[in-house]
């Protein structure tokens, strides 16, 4: 669950996540090679070395496209979420297939003269001012190298260490390697490989990411515009305000829901043994919607990789120590009742019983 | 994700995408047209440092 300076923490699910990445690969490269070697026949036969290459290639360029297909699909559609729990094992993968293809290109490209292959990689061609003789080989060098450091950086260490704002924008650099590689691929493989098919594979691929994060993000926006109807009141307490979000019906039990109020972040509430419970919607790891959650052994339990913090008070079950803002709450007949203003992280507040459920 | 998060992500997907696509255009574009098959044999080397992946067919040329 929480970070911590220990190794990969391997349960059951991440078994099999990654024997299906695992598995999926060695599937694609062995039916790749195999289809190559039918379709290259002489005499238009392709060396092993370049079908190995172009069998890396795609498959590394395909699993990056499925990588940001993830993350708005898991929005738009909850059953997509067990891809999320492991996606970063899936980064990793797709980085290492493509260092082989990049291994084979130099070597096969660049193995053979007296310069260091890495001299002439960088050297060989410089008609930047090309668009159809561009070195596209340097497009690929950068995206390499970015998906290098967010393999190196993907455990949970370095989210800790770097905080989490700062290594979601260094891992925000993951598009900036998915616009160099469509690059590197329509400056280099579409130049000389004609058939539109592969064009149109390419672009249906750029449509299909761009797409699915504009369809999520617009979703969430409306659903940020569209405030909980609420009413004011005030509270016993001098600068307390309650705000009414809704009816306890609206929650079912061992389950969470969100509301907004006003221009503030997301709340969660939760019912669990006839109570309700308020957080924030912010998960302490990467920000995933807790009130999507559930509550599981009496805690809410993140959707996107379980983390788990105890609805009372906001606080990670030991040995973990995150803690997330928590909120005053009150039932006033069935209707939930909500102080807008977050207290600080790890604030302890007695849930409020459901009368009903009282009897 | 937070509220201010979640408009950023927007807003990049509505710049990035169009991006990329017009940068995909612009590349299919600039493609050199088709060699014919009596090109092809006595093709060099595209500038890219790129051999054609596809050798071209062998010619016997018999007296
Ligand atoms: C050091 C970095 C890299 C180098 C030197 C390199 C080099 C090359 C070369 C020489 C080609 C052949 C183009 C042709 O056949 O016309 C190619 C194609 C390709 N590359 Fe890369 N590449 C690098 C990184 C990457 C990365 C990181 C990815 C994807 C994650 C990638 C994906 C592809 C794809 C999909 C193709 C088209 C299919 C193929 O011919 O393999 N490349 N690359
Ligand atoms: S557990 Fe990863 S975002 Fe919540």
């Amino acid at each position: 669950m929480s970070a911590g300076y220990v190794t990969v923490q391997w349960n059951r699910h991440k078994r099999i996540y990654d024997a299906c990445v695992v598995g999926g690969i060695a599937v694609y490269l062995g039916v790749f090679f195999a289809v190559g070697k039918t379709l290259y026949a002489a005499p238009n036969a392709i060396s092993d070395e370049i079908l190995a290459m172009r069998a890396l290639g795609t498959c590394a360029f395909l699993l990056l496209n499925i990588i940001l297909c993830i993350g708005p699909a898991a929005r738009l559609d909850r059953r997509c979420l067990p891809l999320l729990y492991n996606r970063r094992h899936l980064g990793v993968a797709t980085f290492l297939v493509a260092l082989a293809h990049a291994v084979i290109a130099i070597g096969f490209y660049h193995g053979f003269g007296n310069v260091s292959p890495f001299i002439s990689l960088l050297t060989s061609n410089t008609n930047y001012g090309s668009l159809s003789a561009f070195p596209f080989q340097i497009l690929g060098v950068l995206a390499l190298l970015i998906l290098f450091l967010m393999a190196a950086t993907s455990h949970d260490f370095w989210l800790k260490n770097l905080g989490a704002p700062a290594w979601k924008r260094l891992h925000m650099l993951v598009y900036v390697a998915y616009g160099l590689l469509v690059m590197h691929v329509a400056l280099g493989f579409l130049q000389t490989q004609r058939s539109p098919w592969l064009a149109a594979l390419v672009g249906a691929g750029v449509v299909t990411v761009s797409s699915l994060h504009l369809i999520a993000g617009l979703r969430e926006y409306r659903k940020d515009g569209r405030r909980t109807h609420c009413s004011q009141s005030s509270g016993t307490h001098a600068g307390e305000t309650w705000v009414d979000v809704g009816s306890v019906d609206d929650i079912a039990e061992q389950r969470g829901s969100t509301v907004t109020i006003g221009e503030s972040e997301r709340i969660a509430l939760f019912r669990t043994n006839g109570c309700i419970s308020a957080t924030t919607n912010v998960c302490a790891h990467q920000g995933g919607p807790l009130g999507e959650g559930k509550i599981i052994d009496g805690c809410i339990t993140c959707p996107w990789h379980g983390w788990q913090y105890r609805p009372a008070d906001g606080q990670s079950p030991p040995p973990f120590t995150e803690r997330i803002a928590t909120y005053r709450v009150r039932v006033v007949g069935r209707r939930v009742e909500i102080d807008p203003a977050p207290l600080p992280p790890g604030t302890a507040v007695e849930p409020a019983r459901i009368a009903e459920d009282l009897k | 994700m937070t509220r201010s998060q979640r408009r950023w992500h927007t807003w990049l997907w509505l710049a990035l995408g169009p991006l990329i696509v017009i940068g995909l255009l612009t590349a299919l574009s600039a493609r050199p047209p088709i060699a014919t098959q009596s090109q092809v044999s006595s093709i060099a080397p595209p500038a890219n440092g790129v051999e054609p992946a596809v050798k071209p067919p062998i010619v016997e040329r018999r007296p």
